[in-house]
């Protein structure tokens, strides 16, 4: 998973890429997602291109940029396990135990107005 | 007395009862309870006691609702002995003994609960009960009763449990198809149903759990088991810390995750920038190598104060990528001006680079450019760009741009503007603004070649064609008007082959009935003039005037031009022929040149003009355009009938303007001071109505009235002193009547000269001549001096102060009117 999505992943091209090569990978990449399918992916794919179709472009977003970055990405990545999403019986019992507390028998019998 | 006694009784309690049942009405159980009890004391009524239990019982409840156990059981002991059947709510009893944690009291009544009692009359508590059972209080199935059905689904409950710890499968399905759907374990039964087909049972199995169910709070830790990452960590920040670690277990979380977790729970309503920040430090291993610290680089612009603490983390920054970082920062917070002191430490660090870093510098001083506000320190840094990346088109485009817009700026946008061409010889956009600066600078000639040049790279440019075009046909013009007749023919196929349209080949039919005329066929030369003009225009004004013009500029005669054309004094334009008339005469006023021809020309029409203002009721907007060419061509007469004509209709100060520029021909040192007053007073006028286009025409005449009267004054007073020029050249104004006051001590004419001032500002001159001369005969002839020579008006003044200044110089009014020749005049 990209937690920084560059101009350069987002074009799927190499940060050494040609003028050429990037504008080879944007054209394919627009007949793949045009504007009336996906507008904010095609606005996003052009976005990428120009800021870094040319070399002036691409040292211009070097200069003045500091790659998007997405807190929640990050947490999602370092919450990640291999683990299955399955539970235990002994789990399942200890959650059993941990769920009772004072709300549960407040919740259970709130009835109180019986006339 | 005993009946009268009885019925004040009965009275009485009549009252008391509405009394306290208002209060039970508006859930004031403790007022209520006491009125009931007085009631109650009186008499044995059941009614009462009714109303009494149910009192006592709302007002446990009240108790138990906020936590307070004890409280509502002594309530408890008052509502059971007013009730009739206090059974009916013995559940709530039991489950106030609970939470009251009194174990005794708690065994006791359980041992008082029937079998039909928990298996039919108390579902909720038998869900409860079942529940507690399962996980905190097992010792509560011995006492309830033995031959109940909840003992029974109970069994069932626990051996399916039992077989989901013991992981069999078969034994655990078989238990729970035994409990039924009215069962107090019937959600006991879900749970375990959806646990094993996790996480795909989850969103089927949500709403068979009701949230009054004493496993919602479980279903709702497994529902949260099924989240990952962001999702759970807002979800775990509602649970307690040890179902926050067991879900962490569940997941399979390691420590350093479970940690990290518990982190971002304890400022889940607040995760700032330097939360985030720190957070990403202290757990950098969660992620692979680079990403943490990419990660807090990227901070940095959000949290600048971060610096310190990353360096000390990871690798030190370099003093390039340190400042840039910062100034990055400073932008973040639209703080541009502390920005470039970063930057130019960043264009300093690279200089100092072994590689070559001169696009970089290039394009950080124009990133820095961008940013100011100045507009000429912009220039300047993008001026200073060019030094490090001399091939930037932009750059050379918005220099010439600022040059453009900057009045005092003509030379270097001229400069800049062959420097340009120097490096983009084939910019179309350079070789356009080429062409716009050599019309301005009437360089006719350069201008074609750019156009020809232009035409060469974009042969469909209308731009460069159209010069082309108005080119060839001033060739052709010229070479009638000089009888050099070989090249005509080649300019206006020239002028054809550009193949701007119908239009276009009207005029070109045009010359070439104008060179027909003059060098070979008169009568073929005619026919067609006036074939081509009746393409062109709709009207015979308009044919007349271009008719005019062209044989003017061919140097034909006009009227044996004009004999094929049909003109109509009395004819009068419509708001479109007139509006072509005026894109006629812009037309050819661009050549300075032709305004001479151009007058003669307009002479021609002027009556249908004339005439065609004082009847058609043209808006005023038409009016102003026409006045501006007017303006542009100094036809005064037309200017000042369509200023009459259009003050009558409109208010409009422009007007105003027109009417006094008009009168004197446009030159303003011929304004009177009343005049020039007047035009002072409209000024403020289209200040007040925001017409700055007004403001600047009047500021423009004004300008030059005193720039007439002198160079170096602010006021017309002071132009009478001061001293001529040394060079003394033809167009230093002199003015005459410094002799008449040079004989005044210094000190007391600079006394006199702030007087003077001062009146000039609040005294008309019909009001000074008034007041100097007692004599209403010789007035008007004053003034009218006045209106001939303004330097009269100054001269008064300065008498009028001295009289106010009890300064004596020695001259009077008659002096002054007779060293201006008034007096004779008189």
């Amino acid at each position: 998973m990209n937690i920084i999505k560059t101009p350069y992943q987002i074009l799927d091209v190499q940060p050494s890429a040609t003028d050429a090569e990037i504008k080879q990978a944007y054209l394919s990449k627009v007949k793949n997602n045009p504007p009336d399918r996906d507008q904010l992916l095609f606005q996003s794919i052009h976005d990428a291109y120009i800021a870094i179709k040319d070399l002036k472009s691409r040292i211009s977003y070097d200069l003045f940029t500091v790659p998007c970055m997405s807190f929640d990405e990050l947490v999602d990545q370092a919450l990640k396990t291999t683990q299955q999403n399955t539970i235990s019986a002994r789990q399942l019992n200890t959650l059993l135990q941990l769920s009772i507390d004072d709300s549960t028998i407040q919740n259970a019998i709130s009835r109180t107005k019986k006339q | 007395m005993t009946e009268q006694s009885d019925i004040n009784s009965t009275h009485t309690d009549d009252s008391l009862e509405q009394k306290a049942l208002a209060e039970l009405k508006t859930e004031h159980y403790k007022e209520a309870i006491e009125l009931y009890r007085q009631l109650w004391e009186t008499s044995d009524n059941k009614k009462w006691s009714q109303q009494l239990a149910y009192c006592y019982l709302q007002r446990a409840s009240s108790f138990a609702e906020r936590n307070m156990y004890r409280e509502a059981l002594v309530l408890w002991d008052s509502y059971i002995q007013y009730a009739e059947s206090p059974e009916e709510a013995f559940d709530l009893y039991i489950c106030w003994q609970v939470q009251a944690q009194d174990s005794d009291k708690t065994q006791k009544a359980l041992k008082q609960l029937s079998a039909q009692q928990i298996d039919q009359q108390f579902p909720e508590l038998a869900a409860l009960l079942g529940c507690l059972i399962l996980t905190e209080k097992p010792e509560f199935k011995r006492i309830l009763p033995q031959d109940s059905i909840f003992i029974a689904h109970l069994k069932l409950a626990q051996a399916a449990l039992q077989a989901h710890l013991d992981n069999n499968q078969q034994q655990l399905n078989e238990s729970l198809k035994q409990i039924p759907y009215r069962s107090a374990f019937r959600d006991f039964r879900t749970l375990l149903n959806t646990a094993q087909n996790l996480p795909q049972s989850i969103e089927q199995a949500a709403p068979k759990i009701p949230v009054s169910s004493p496993y919602y709070q479980v279903f709702n830790l497994l529902h949260c088991s099924t989240f990952e990452g962001t999702k759970l960590v807002q979800q775990l920040a509602k649970y307690s810390y040890s179902q926050t670690r067991e879900i962490a277990e569940i997941k399979g979380f390691n420590n350093q995750q479970q940690q990290f977790i518990e982190s971002l729970v304890q400022y889940r309503d607040d995760i700032t920038d330097q939360v985030k920040f720190n957070t990403l430090l202290q757990y950098q291993s969660l992620w692979a190598t680079g990403i943490a610290e990419s990660f807090c680089k990227a901070m940095l612009i959000h949290y600048p104060e971060g610096h310190k603490a990353f360096n000390k983390h990871f690798n030190h920054l370099s003093r390039f990528e340190e400042n840039r970082l910062k100034a990055l920062a400073c932008e973040n917070k639209s703080n541009n001006i502390e920005a470039e002191p970063y930057w130019r430490q960043c264009v300093e660090a690279l200089q100092h680079e072994d590689a070559d870093n001169n696009l970089k510098i290039a394009l950080i001083l124009r990133h820095v450019a961008e940013l100011q506000d100045d507009l000429e320190l912009c220039n300047q840094l993008t001026i200073e760009s060019l030094d490090y990346d001399a091939d930037d088109l932009d750059s050379y485009l918005q220099i010439l741009h600022y040059f453009k817009q900057n009045a005092l700026g003509r030379t270097e946008h001229d400069q800049w503007l062959q420097t340009s061409l120097e490096h983009f010889p084939q910019s179309i956009e350079l070789l356009t603004l080429a062409i716009q600066q050599a019309i301005e600078n009437r360089q006719y000639k350069k201008a074609s070649e750019y156009a020809l040049k232009i035409t060469s790279l974009d042969p469909l440019n209308r731009f460069a064609k159209d010069i082309l075009f108005s080119s060839y046909l001033d060739h052709a013009r010229k070479l009638i008007q000089e009888k050099d007749y070989q090249s005509v023919e080649h300019y206006i196929n020239q002028a054809k082959d550009l193949q701007l349209g119908q239009k276009y080949q009207a005029q070109v039919q045009l010359i070439q009935g104008f060179y027909d005329y003059a060098n070979q066929d008169k009568v073929q030369g005619l026919t067609l003039i006036t074939e081509s003009l009746a393409k062109i225009h709709k009207d015979p004004v308009n044919a007349c005037l271009q008719a005019t013009m062209e044989a003017l500029l061919t140097a034909l005669p006009v009227a044996n031009i004009l004999e094929g054309i049909e003109t109509a004094d009395d004819y009068l334009l419509s708001k479109q022929q007139l509006n072509q008339v005026i894109q006629q005469l812009n037309f050819y006023a661009k050549d300075f040149e032709h305004q001479l021809l151009l007058l003669k020309a307009l002479d021609r029409i002027t009556p249908t003009l004339t005439n065609s203002l004082s009847q058609q009721n043209y808006d005023e907007a038409l009016l102003i355009e026409l006045s501006k060419t007017l303006e542009k061509i100094n036809a005064f007469e037309l200017l000042q009938h369509c200023a009459k004509s259009a003050a009558e209709r409109w208010n409009t100060i422009i007007w105003q303007h027109y009417l006094i520029y008009s009168e004197l021909k446009g030159m303003a040192e011929k304004c009177s001071p009343a005049q020039i007053n007047h035009l002072e007073k409209v000024r403020e006028q289209a200040i007040n109505n925001k017409d700055e286009r007004t403001k600047v025409l009047i500021d423009s005449f004004v300008d030059q009235y005193y720039q007439a009267h002198s160079e170096t004054s602010t006021g017309l007073v002071e132009s009478f002193f001061t001293f001529p020029s040394e060079d003394n050249s033809d167009d230093v104004y002199v003015d005459p009547s410094e002799e008449l006051f040079k004989h005044i001590p210094e000190d007391e004419l600079l006394k006199i000269m702030d007087k003077s001032d001062e009146l000039m500002m609040e005294t008309t001159p019909e009001q000074l001549v008034e007041e100097l001369t007692h004599n209403s005969e010789k007035n008007e002839h004053i003034l009218i001096a006045m209106m001939q020579d303004p330097d009269l008006f100054s001269a008064l003044i300065v008498i009028k102060a001295a009289i106010t200044l009890k300064i004596d110089i020695k001259l009077g009014v008659n002096d002054v009117l007779g060293f201006f020749n008034v007096e004779q005049t008189v």
